[in-house]
């Protein structure tokens, strides 16, 4: 994979490597039957380093505007997979290896990376890649069938495969045996899959046929599906099916709104698979699915949330003239941070404040957690809260942050 | 989810090589990485030479003050280790912020310490996908 003409290559410090053909690795030729016996390459380091370095598959990689393949590597998979990439504003340099021991080449792509990640200061990461593409499922069959079944137990392990992404449909005989049955089977309903609804964490779930498109004979990252829901909501504001298939593939946005909303943003839409397989509007950042619930409209706190891996960041903004606590104060009781027992993540240590005693404006608190269970991704977070003014407190409050499944 | 050692790129720019230049980015770089290594001394003595200035802070305690002034952040480690029956074992920074936290921050996640710190992110250059 690679993209010769790219920026990277040309500055600030032009790359003009010395090519040199290498014999095709094997693994590729399962990739491409048609890929030659030998590939242009030029060398990144002087000598091997230490530790492998990195790649990552192009499947569902550019289905979104926010992220790009740049170059490829000589590496175990296949000659589509990005050692170099961008998303957002993060550049991914896969080459592990000390900078010192570059070649002119290495080192001049190497710092154009660098200026290159500087030049995409402000570009949001749109999507994430927490679901199956519906191409890593086609792959199953185009690439990796043969691979499995040069393995011994290859046909088990391959059924167990289909299993994981299609959990639930069951591999009929013929596309077990035959490679162009196999995909005769998956074109008959490739265009309608989606996440498997129900229980699972997301990137476990798999995928299902969503009936009502297949019904409708419209696949879900078509525009014609959504001019089709369009037109049944114009003709009964109450179509039950249309209203169903707005909130999966367009969620946030209501029946009655949605014939304006397509048509304000139908030229800066995308469908996302990797992202959840929905609709998304062009430079909008990745949404967080956490929701807010405040016991009153009349609270004076509101809050934010964000789960990363290791940590829940909640934000919390109080409004004037009030003001918080933060833990250890003697003052009055201070706000304290509680995860359900059925949240899928445990806290793993005590918070850790912006700020002390009284808390006023936006506090930033951080929560180190673990997740404690794959079964589910739900997270309930208790923000429990006693706000004062100069002269008084109000009653003890609590704030709810959820992540449903 | 391993990749052979990269060494080299595909490419094809059939030209010859220019005499070398003066390369220094007038760019101020925050490196995190491993605290303490042979390996971080010499990626830091690589990017002073080419670069406006750069700063060190351990992966496992970047916070977001530490490159609110920065052009660049670059993540970097090894992340190679042997357990106490010298079996190979996967090691990270664990690097603690969020994808909100980091948004529009310009950074370049090198080898596997960047592949878990993307993949933390649920980023699409994803180790997990690799």
């Amino acid at each position: 994979m690679l993209r010769p003409r790219h920026p990277i290559f040309k500055g600030p410090f032009p790359v003009e490597p010395k090519l040199e053909a290498t014999p095709t690795p094997e693994n590729f030729k399962k990739y491409d039957p048609k890929i030659g016996d030998t590939l242009e390459t030029f060398g990144i380091f002087r000598s091997r380093p230490a530790e492998p370095g990195l790649v990552t598959s192009d499947v569902g990689f550019e289905e979104a505007p926010d992220a790009e393949r740049i170059l490829g590597g000589i590496n175990m998979k296949g000659p589509r997979f990005a050692s170099v990439a961008r998303h957002g504003a993060v550049v991914m340099w896969g080459f592990h290896g000390r900078f010192d021991d570059f070649t002119d080449a290495g080192r001049r792509l190497f710092l154009n990376s660098i200026a290159y990640a500087a030049a995409h200061r402000g570009q949001v990461v749109e999507v994430l890649r927490e679901f199956e593409a519906r191409d890593g499922v086609a792959a199953l069959f185009d690439v990796y069938r043969e691979m499995y079944l040069q393995q011994v137990d290859g046909k088990v392990a391959f059924k167990s495969a289909i299993a994981r992404v299609l959990p639930g449909m069951e591999l009929p005989a013929e596309a077990l045996e035959s490679q162009e049955a196999g995909r005769a089977w998956l074109r008959g309903f490739i265009d309608y899959l989606r996440p498997k609804s129900g229980r699972g964490a997301k990137s476990d779930r798999g995928l299902e046929v969503d009936e009502d498109c297949k019904k409708l004979g419209i696949g879900n990252r078509r525009l014609e599906l959504l001019d089709e829901i369009a037109k049944r909501l114009a003709a009964d504001a109450r179509d039950a099916l249309a209203a169903r298939l707005l909130d999966l593939y367009v969620p946030g946005v209501a029946p009655a709104g949605f014939a304006a909303w397509l048509k304000e943003n139908r030229e800066r839409i995308f469908f996302t698979e990797s992202g959840g397989y929905v609709w998304r509007v062009r430079g909008t950042p990745t949404r967080s699915s956490m929701k807010v619930e405040t016991e009153s409209a009349d609270e004076p706190v509101t809050a934010t949330a964000e789960l990363a891996e290791r940590v829940l960041l909640i934000t919390l903004d109080i409004r004037p003239p009030y003001h918080l606590y933060a833990p250890g104060s003697t003052e009055s009781d201070p706000v304290t941070i509680e995860l359900s027992e059925e949240s899928a993540w445990s806290m793993t240590g005590e918070p850790a404040f912006d700020g002390s005693g009284p808390l006023f404006g936006t506090v930033k608190i951080r929560v180190p957690v673990k997740r404690r269970s794959w079964d589910h991704d739900r997270l309930e977070c208790s923000v429990r809260y006693t706000a004062c003014d100069a002269e008084s407190c109000r009653p003890r409050a609590v704030v709810t942050i959820r992540r449903d499944s | 989810m391993h990749a052979t050692a990269l060494l080299v790129c595909l490419v094809s720019c059939p030209q010859q090589v220019a005499a070398p230049q003066a390369e220094k980015l007038p760019l101020k770089l925050v490196y995190a990485g491993n605290a303490g290594t042979p390996y971080t001394a010499a990626q830091l003595r690589f990017l002073e030479a080419h670069a406006a200035s750069v700063s060190f802070v351990a992966g496992s305690k970047l916070a977001t003050a530490d490159f609110r002034n920065a052009d660049v952040l670059i993540v970097d480690g090894e992340v190679e280790t042997k357990n106490e029956n010298g079996e190979l074992r996967l090691k990270s920074e664990k690097i603690g912020l969020t994808l909100g936290e980091l948004q529009g921050m310009p950074v370049v996640a090198i080898g596997g310490e960047g592949g878990f710190f993307m993949d933390d992110l649920k980023l699409k250059p994803s180790w997990h996908h690799g």
